[in-house]
């Protein structure tokens, strides 16, 4: 009897086990899908260049002397999303970091029922660029002109004055559509599941 | 065969033994206070009837997690020979597929894994429930607790290395708890969800992690074993064979199954989940981000504060002391210290031998010295052979034990006891303390039969005092009995086998009526 007890509680437990190792949850509820915006971009930034004077430079310790210099911040956009006409989005994005100067990183989910739907998401910077006070002359050493270029790189590859997506989506039940940004084209890119029947 | 209960006689001066009854701090708000940890020895050795002492599982659920931990660490090199990192879940689906080296051995390595938390949790409770969080024990409970912690994210990077729906899942909501904390630049979110590929260094490092961590794991198991001498890390041969055994026919008899891959794009209806890792999922559902850094840094926080909440028991005594006079340089006593605090040294007298010196912050006056030494040179203040003879011979007065059966039971042993005319009890700290002398003293007070009644011998309080004890009644560990007691007439027992020490108390009893009829 014992022994047949002994027996049954190890059965049970290894039956706990069992039963406790695969069990399904029911993570998602309903057959909502996602509108999903997932991108990274740089913002551009808003700065002011000029060139030294060679007195200037001279009361710089030599190892910091620079012809040129900035100063400036990271811009600010605004995110608006409307599905349907109906305004399901709108946010400041700024910068990551301490200072706001790093990337801008985005990612929201947007509950929608399945079907066709109308999608705008749209960014817009929300502050203008001052325009450069002074020329920056003649830039004479290597150095300088690979700092020039380097800044007029990020200049290029930062997030524009504004993205827009207007576009009409299938959305299937519990289908995830993925809204990315480009950074190349400058436009926000469209995925969604490549297994997707049709 | 008398009656198993037994009248407590008292319990010896010399005998000092944390008080059971004060487990919580004095600020206990509820009124009387609960007896958990006698009722958690009561549970624990309810156990016994099932299995016994020697394979009671509660008992071993500490060496069942050793056990465990090497069935994972065999079965997933196994498995690493053909996981692949750049298409994880494809190889993980491949050797499911295959019945004969792949299924049953990721089985038997998931149904490890699952049994090892399992292990764990119970041997935390158990030594939760029992008091065992301070003293000796202090830290052993903090590597306990940071071993959980730890084999909770082994158990979480393996999932994600299957990348399965479930693997998903635990990865992206195990970053949100991450993003809540500003030290990443970019969401590890966005890692799962953006619109890049994830990249296969994340794969690497996840799997690194995942053979890595293990070596934490043996690393801290050699410090929560490392404030005892001789820890036992392995349950006996019988129950270690039926552990792997019976993972082995779960694997076959419930063959696992590969969720489908892990797709961005799709919304899984339901999810397969391993509750043993995550329990937590629906909570933190429903919680933002904040809310598991704050349940998670409140449970651990507690966790790790029980030693200090639960406080030190009343009753703690002094540690042990040597007199360097007496002491032969035998070395027993520094063999027999189950808390290795008791060092042999050159001495100053002069003197050719060595001599004991107790280390006093290792030493937990369990006085299991004190029964070790022939020539009583050691032991706690107050407690030493040479004080317990003392005593005995003064209580042990022929009237009050001729013909009966003088039972020294552990203050730490569950079981219940009840009156009896025919035992005499006297409560000490561990059979194990109980010097041959003072077994010698009631003997020659007339009594029919010694009996000691210890804890089960793996669930030892002080963990090595009825082995101890059964050796030095056997002749094969000093200190012996004195000469003239017969080692048939003192008997070791399981103090929570309540069968067992009936049938020492009438068998003492027996021989007794025997001799007198001779």
């Amino acid at each position: 009897m014992t022994r047949a007890l002994a027996m049954a509680v190890a059965v049970v437990t290894a039956l706990a086990l069992v039963v406790g190792s695969v069990a399904p949850w029911r993570s998602h509820q309903g057959t909502d899908g996602r509108i999903r915006i997932a991108w990274s971009a740089r913002p551009q930034r808003i700065e002011h260049c000029r060139q030294l004077s060679d007195e200037e430079l001279a009361g710089v310790p030599a190892h910091m002397r620079q012809r040129v210099q900035c100063e400036g911040r990271a811009a600010r956009y605004g995110l608006f999303g409307r599905i349907d006409g109906v305004e399901r989005l709108g946010d400041t994005l700024r910068g990551g970091g301490a200072r706001h100067e790093g990337m801008i990183h985005l990612l929201r989910d947007l509950p929608v029922a399945p079907g066709l739907r109308r999608l705008v998401v749209e960014v817009r910077r929300l502050d203008s660029l001052d325009p450069v006070a002074d020329s920056l002359g003649t830039l004479t050493t290597d150095r300088e002109r690979r700092m020039e270029a380097t800044r007029e790189r990020v200049r290029r590859e930062a997030l524009p004055a504004e993205v827009r997506l207007d576009t009409v989506v299938s959305l299937g039940a519990r289908e995830v559509v993925l809204i990315g940004y480009d950074p190349d084209g400058q436009r926000f890119t469209l995925r969604s599941d490549p297994k997707r029947l049709p | 065969m008398p009656t198993l209960a037994c009248r407590a006689f008292g319990r010896a001066p010399w005998v000092s033994i944390p008080d059971t009854d004060e487990i919580w701090p004095s600020a206990w708000p509820f009124g009387a206070r609960p007896r958990i940890d006698e009722a958690a020895r009561d549970r624990a050795s309810s156990c016994n009837r099932l299995y016994g002492s020697r394979y009671n599982p509660l008992y071993q659920s500490g060496t069942i997690a050793v056990v465990l931990l090497i069935v994972l660490l065999v079965t997933g090199l196994w498995l690493l020979f053909l996981y692949r990192i750049g298409a994880p879940w494809a190889s993980v689906a491949a050797l499911t597929d295959d019945r004969l080296a792949g299924n049953w051995v990721r089985g038997v390595h998931r149904y490890a894994s699952d049994a090892s938390i399992l292990a764990v949790v119970v041997h935390l409770g158990r030594m939760f429930l029992e008091r065992r969080t301070h003293g000796p024990r202090l830290l052993a409970w903090l590597t306990g607790v940071g071993l959980l912690g730890l084999l909770f994210v082994c158990g979480w990077t393996g999932f994600v290395l299957v990348w399965d729906q479930f693997g998903e899942l635990l990865a992206v909501e195990g970053a949100r708890i991450i993003d809540a904390l500003p030290i990443l630049a970019k969401p590890l979110q966005l890692t799962f969800l953006g619109d890049q590929a994830i990249p296969s260094a994340f794969f690497f490092v996840n799997l690194f992690l995942h053979v890595a961590l293990p070596l934490g794991l043996g690393l801290g198991l050699w410090l929560h074993v490392s404030r005892v001498a001789r820890p036992t890390l392995l349950p006996p041969r019988r129950l270690w064979v039926a552990v792997v055994v019976g993972l082995v026919v779960l694997a076959f008899a419930r063959p696992l199954r590969i969720a489908p891959e892990a797709n961005p794009f799709r919304l899984a209806e339901s999810v397969p989940v391993d509750w043993f890792y995550a329990f937590w999922l629906p909570l933190h559902a429903a919680l933002p981000p904040w809310g598991a850094w704050l349940g998670v840094t409140t449970l651990v926080g507690a966790l790790l504060a029980v030693p200090w909440l639960t406080g030190e028991p009343k009753g703690s005594a002094e540690p042990s002391r040597v007199d360097s006079r007496l002491c032969t340089g035998c070395e027993q006593c520094a063999h027999d210290c189950p808390y290795e605090a008791i060092a042999m040294v050159a001495r100053t007298d002069g003197r050719a031998k060595l001599v004991a010196k107790v280390a006093q912050d290792r030493c937990v006056s369990c006085g299991i010295c004190a029964g070790s030494c022939e020539v009583s040179a050691v032991g706690p203040p107050g407690r030493n052979g040479r004080d317990q003879l003392e005593w005995a011979k003064h209580d042990y007065d022929r009237p009050a034990v001729a013909g009966r059966v003088v039972m020294l039971r552990c203050a730490h042993a569950a079981g219940s006891q009840a009156s009896s005319s025919d035992v005499l009890v006297t409560t000490v700290a561990c059979v194990g303390s109980v010097h041959p002398n003072m077994i010698g003293a009631a003997m020659d007070a007339g009594a029919s039969g010694v009996v000691l009644a210890g804890c089960p011998s793996r669930d030892c309080w002080h963990r090595e005092g009825p082995k101890w004890a059964t050796e030095r009644v056997a002749g094969r560990r000093e200190a012996r009995l004195p000469a003239g007691v017969e080692p048939s007439r003192v008997v070791v027992v399981d103090a929570t086998d309540a069968g067992a020490v009936a049938a020492a108390v009438a068998g003492l009893a027996v021989e007794r009526t025997a001799q007198v009829a001779r």
